[in-house]
């Protein structure tokens, strides 16, 4: 089971790369209107 | 004189829009810089706009497109949930009164809207608030990966050196939900801490922390005294529960907060100041100053304590002292802020301005008894302090009593303790399902002004209605003129409608009307409108549940005119009509020694009245209706509605009215009035809970409890269904935490409750308690 101690070390990293992403995803505003933007795509224009 | 007909344009001048406006924070100006035509020189502005009558998210598409295809318009960003709009504009080539007419011309009322700052904060609060719970969730879910597999027997088969690695992992993504979600309630746990006050975050946080740091200790010091099992799943179920919670708790907060002062106070209100003799400049009453002269219309408010220069005129101050009588001022005798202008356009020098005013020492009053919590969330806060000294307690003394045994499980079951109870379910109980259910309402348009009007809601018995423009339509239908032999019809319509320009009162209004020239032809509706441009109404004063007056200079003749009810005639003055009066809503012109003529119109009552009638009376209430018209009137809508002569009262004052009100509560009902602000204001504020719906005057919405905005009176029967439901959830609420903890404190201080398990409990009775709320953000599912 010695591949272990390579998979969990890399587990850490990847929650911590997820947990960019939600930083970036909520800084730059979209969580902030859901219902709006999901109708922008069926605006006539 | 509706906040609709004002013109924008005062509004165009910097001192007004800088109060609704910020500056750009770095990543927007960052944005809009490429976008910036090549010839700008100025700075970029951000601006608050309010929208009314947005229905739906493409509603706000349609909004947004408008402003942005608006010259000197950078960007706008509609949002339909909180009636706002920020607008990116630049001063040299754009104006405020552009982008508010065109959101008009498209069929929505708009203004400035204030609290840009405070809107800044509040979205990164909420931003902050969901990024601390992400961290705690995501963090959780991976550590829960860890644990999962020292579940059980696992310890016993697995080497060593595997869980030493999963409680090194555990470890590592608990640091950022320690160091950084869980701030807020370090925070409140040590501001408890220095002002020697008790709330929920003390037990928690001292939980959290034991948990933590025993962990921490098994981890690191894997064969010592302190065992061999880590608790980091449970710290970060635990946090972001609670977390979660509180995410929620603010999303909702801010959504009814926000449906509320959308409506009012924060809409700017001009008012005229004089520069010269002739000219006068429209400012926003927070502009003015001590010693400015101000020009106030008739029925507007004053904005400020003041010295009436002239001319005389009548008064209402009822809202300051209930009394609904006119007064009569004259030059030099002082004004009140607040109260409202009767008569014909003063000029007024201004003494007092903003705090300083009577107006708002009672608005502080009437604020601070809205800000207020409901009775039964007070008496769940009274609980909660000594439960959570108590729970403080159980923890120490059980740890003491554990530690012979063995150090781990006294601290362990300290800690369950800790984390089990939960007096947050309990304040938590009453604030979640009153504001799950004012945003439900918010939502689809009934305002209510506090928290409290629920609970008052729930205890109602009796409902009392007013009559003209609540239980009828608005609008009225002209079915009949007749004039005296004196004047031709022509000549009646142009000064009756002359002189009802001047009054809101719904029968003016309807006068006023297109349809309502009927019998004339084309040609003879034009000679109405010539007419009416060379008569000038001077002297105008409004006569509280009598009528209209006003001097006027006709063919030669100084003429004072009187538009009204029958009690605003000469005695003996009107013909008989063949009986044609009887049954009809009625208006009157004469003069003060004859009759002029007579319109009869046709009240229509709402459609829904009857049902609703019906309704209240299976349900068990009490029913009445107040109204100022002629008892037959009366009794032929009464009749219609199946109400019973000794519950409708004709021909009453509004101090009638109150007394009536004040009468029924002495008798130990609760009282909700359902009213429209004209000739009600007293009765508004003196029931126990107060309807208006948004055709009301400005006033009554503002002195009422709860403003629909739907015009139809099932409303009044959903309020009520609305606030027994709340009560009920609110109930509900309060008997599972108070169940859950008596269950779970004596499983934990006896060793029962292993760590993890405290904190699923915990998390899991919170939310019970905030989803048990959240129902009430659904339809039911019968009536």
């Amino acid at each position: 089971m010695d591949i272990l101690y390579l998979l969990i070390p890399l587990s850490v990293v990847l929650v911590l790369l997820i947990l960019l992403a939600l930083w970036w995803a909520i800084y730059s505003n979209q969580f902030d209107d859901l219902e709006q933007e999901s109708e922008r795509i069926l605006k006539n224009d | 004189m509706t906040a609709q007909d004002a013109s924008f344009d005062w509004l165009d001048a910097q001192e007004e829009w800088e109060r609704y406006s910020a500056p750009l924070s770095k990543p927007e100006r960052a944005r809009l810089q490429m976008q910036m035509p090549a010839d700008a020189l100025g700075a970029i502005i951000k601006s608050q706009i309010g929208i009314e009558g947005m229905h739906c998210a493409n509603c706000s598409l349609i909004v947004e497109s408008k402003l942005k295809s608006l010259p000197g318009v950078l960007d706008a960003q509609v949002h339909a949930n909180s009636k706002k709009a920020h607008i990116f504009w630049l001063p040299e080539k754009s104006k405020p009164s552009a982008w508010l007419n065109a959101i008009n011309a498209l069929g929505y009322q708009s203004s400035l809207l204030e609290g840009i700052e405070f809107q800044e904060i509040k979205s990164k609060e909420a931003k902050l608030m969901l990024w601390r719970f992400m961290v705690a969730f995501f963090c959780m879910m991976q550590v829960m990966m860890y644990s999962a597999p020292l579940y059980g027997d696992s310890q016993f088969s697995m080497d060593p050196q595997s869980i030493q690695l999963l409680h090194w992992a555990g470890w590592v993504l608990s640091l950022p939900v320690l160091i950084f979600s869980c701030q807020p309630f370090f925070r409140g746990a040590y501001h408890d801490m220095k002002n020697f006050k008790l709330s929920m975050d003390l037990p928690v946080t001292i939980g959290m922390l034991l948990t933590f740091f025993l962990s921490c200790a098994v981890t690191f010091q894997p064969n010592g005294i302190w065992g061999m099992e880590t608790y980091f799943d449970s710290f970060t179920m635990f946090a972001s529960f609670l977390l979660g919670g509180r995410w929620l708790e603010f999303k909702l907060r801010n959504k009814t907060l926000g449906a509320l002062d959308a409506l009012m106070d924060r809409i700017p209100k001009g008012i005229e100041r004089q520069i010269t003799e002739a000219r006068f400049e429209t400012i926003s009453t927070h502009r003015i100053r001590i010693n400015d002269i101000l020009r106030v219309q008739t029925h507007q408010s004053f904005p400020a304590d003041a010295l009436l220069i002239g001319p005389s005129t009548w008064v209402e101050e009822s809202l300051l002292n209930g009394e609904s009588n006119p007064i009569s001022k004259s030059a030099h005798s002082t004004v009140l802020a607040g109260s409202i202008n009767l008569g014909p356009p003063v000029l007024i020098r201004v003494n007092k301005i903003g705090s300083s005013t009577q107006f708002a020492s009672i608005v502080q009053i009437l604020q601070e008894a809205e800000n207020s919590k409901p009775e039964i969330a007070k008496i769940a806060d009274r609980v909660a302090k000594p439960f959570i000294a108590m729970v403080l307690l159980c923890a120490l003394l059980s740890a003491f009593w554990w530690w012979p045994e063995s150090a781990t499980k006294a601290l362990l079951v300290a800690s369950s303790v800790l984390i089990v109870t939960c007096p947050c379910a309990l304040s938590l109980a009453t604030p979640s399902a009153m504001i799950a259910s004012a945003g439900f309402l918010a939502k689809r348009g009934v305002l209510m002004r506090d928290l409290g009007t629920l609970e008052r809601l729930d205890q109602i018995d009796y409902v009392v209605f007013d009559k003209t423009g609540t239980l009828t339509q608005n609008i009225l239908h002209l079915k009949d003129v007749f004039n005296s032999p004196h004047l031709s019809t022509i000549e009646l319509f142009a000064l009756t409608r002359a002189l009802a320009k001047h009054s809101p009162h719904p029968l003016c209004r309807s006068l006023e009307r297109e349809e309502s020239l009927i019998g004339l032809s084309e040609y003879q509706i034009l000679q109405v409108k010539e007419l009416i441009q060379g008569i000038e109404i001077l002297n105008f004063k409004e006569m509280p549940g009598i009528g209209v007056e006003g001097t006027v200079n006709f063919k030669n003749e100084v003429l004072t005119l009187r538009l009204g009810s029958y009690k605003s005639l000469p005695p003996h003055s009107l013909p008989s009509l063949n009986g044609a009066l009887i049954e009809s809503a009625q208006v009157h012109l004469c003069t003060d020694t004859q009759w002029l003529g007579s319109f009869l119109f046709d009240e229509e009552l709402r459609a829904e009245a009857r049902k609703v009638m019906d309704q209240l009376r299976n349900r068990g209430f009490g029913i009445q209706i107040f109204s100022g018209d002629q008892a037959s009137r009366v009794h032929q809508i009464s009749q219609a509605l199946g109400i019973q002569e000794h519950e409708a009262h004709a021909e009453l004052s509004p101090v009638d009215k109150l007394h009536r009100i004040k009468s029924l509560q002495a008798q130990g009902y609760k009282v909700l009035m359902v009213g429209d602000g004209f000739n009600d204001l007293p009765v508004l504020a003196g029931a126990d809970v107060s309807l208006v719906f948004g055709s009301a005057t400005l006033l009554a919405q503002e002195v009422a409890n709860c403003v629909v905005l739907n015009p139809s009176l099932q409303w009044v029967i959903e309020c009520l269904n609305h606030a027994k439901r709340t009560l009920r959830v609110v109930r509900q609420n309060l008997i599972w935490a108070f169940a859950y903890n008596l269950i779970c404190i004596p499983m934990a201080l006896m060793g029962y409750l292993p760590s993890w398990m405290a904190g699923l409990g915990m998390a899991l009775s919170s939310l019970g308690v905030g989803l048990n709320a959240y129902r009430l953000h659904l339809k039911p599912s019968n009536a």
